[in-house]
């Protein structure tokens, strides 16, 4: 079934990002439920972003330590 | 359930100045990892990283406490931007060679520090991480500062445009365009793997 011409790959990036229109996610998930083509194209792009968490990196735990007692006398300062 | 769990950055802010010390922790370690991402990947140093995730967080505490903080729930873009800049500042002290540039022709990501032995060695990843990781660095410039900007800094495409200067559908077509060449350089990799 061919792609709602409404709806656009880049419909499916703002969706993923949480920055569609509430009326355009309602329209978009309905052509997803019945569109097999367009939702192949969302699982494709959600797999590759989910491949993008791969990477996230945390800080050192004395980096959080030093910056929490910088946080707590400044707040001793300020009270 | 946690109450601190369920209240927006704005709400923990104000807990903060009230005298709830606490406050900032939870606020700090719920945007960690994300301003974090942003660092290492601009400069692809993990000790220089810590450096100015710290100084990023200093600057953080000092504008909250001098009662200038007017972001509401905000706070992770605007931290976002404080990283960046930060990096930004540390690339340029350091001379270090970014490749793309943002609308005023600064610099932002891809350093020669990239190829800095030591700062592999820093790192413990999977080879699949790697993988992910070196594709990205091979991604065209703009369109690896959108993945990086929306992806790891959570910059709308709206606030994306306005850093970069570029159309919104620009920005858009851009993050499309790097999961397309994402996912194929990756098919690729993995069809050679076989």
């Amino acid at each position: 079934m061919p792609m709602d011409p409404k709806i656009t790959k880049e419909h499916l990036l703002l969706f993923i990002y949480n920055e569609l229109k509430a009326s355009e996610v309602k329209e978009l998930k309905h052509e997803l439920k019945y569109n097999t083509d367009l939702r192949l194209e969302y699982n494709e792009l959600v797999n590759t972003v989910k491949d993008l968490d791969l990477l996230w990196e945390s800080p050192n735990p004395t980096t959080l330590k030093i910056i929490d007692e910088k946080a707590h006398d400044g707040f001793s300062e300020m009270v | 359930m946690n109450q601190k769990e369920v209240l927006g950055d704005g709400d923990l802010i104000q807990q903060y100045l009230n005298g709830n010390e606490a406050a900032f922790e939870t606020l700090m370690k719920r945007h960690k990892d994300r301003v974090f991402t942003t660092i290492f990947f601009m400069v692809n140093d993990r000790y220089l990283a810590e450096d100015i995730f710290q100084e990023s967080f200093v600057k953080a505490i000092r504008f909250i406490q001098a009662g200038k903080y007017s972001h509401e729930n905000k706070f992770g873009p605007w931290m976002s931007r404080i990283a960046k800049n930060k990096a930004i500042d540390a690339i340029r002290s350091r001379k270090l060679r970014p490749t793309v540039t943002d609308s005023e022709g600064t610099s932002i990501f891809d350093f020669i520090g990239y190829e800095d032995a030591k700062a592999e060695k820093d790192m413990i990843h999977s080879e699949k991480v790697n993988y992910v990781r070196s594709f990205i660095h091979q991604l065209p410039e703009k369109q690896k500062e959108v993945l990086i900007l929306r992806h790891y800094a959570d910059l709308s495409f709206k606030e994306i445009a306005a850093m970069t200067g570029a159309n919104i559908n620009t920005c858009i077509g851009r993050m499309h365009y790097a999961l397309a060449n994402l996912k194929k350089v990756m098919d690729k990799n993995i069809m050679y793997s076989k």
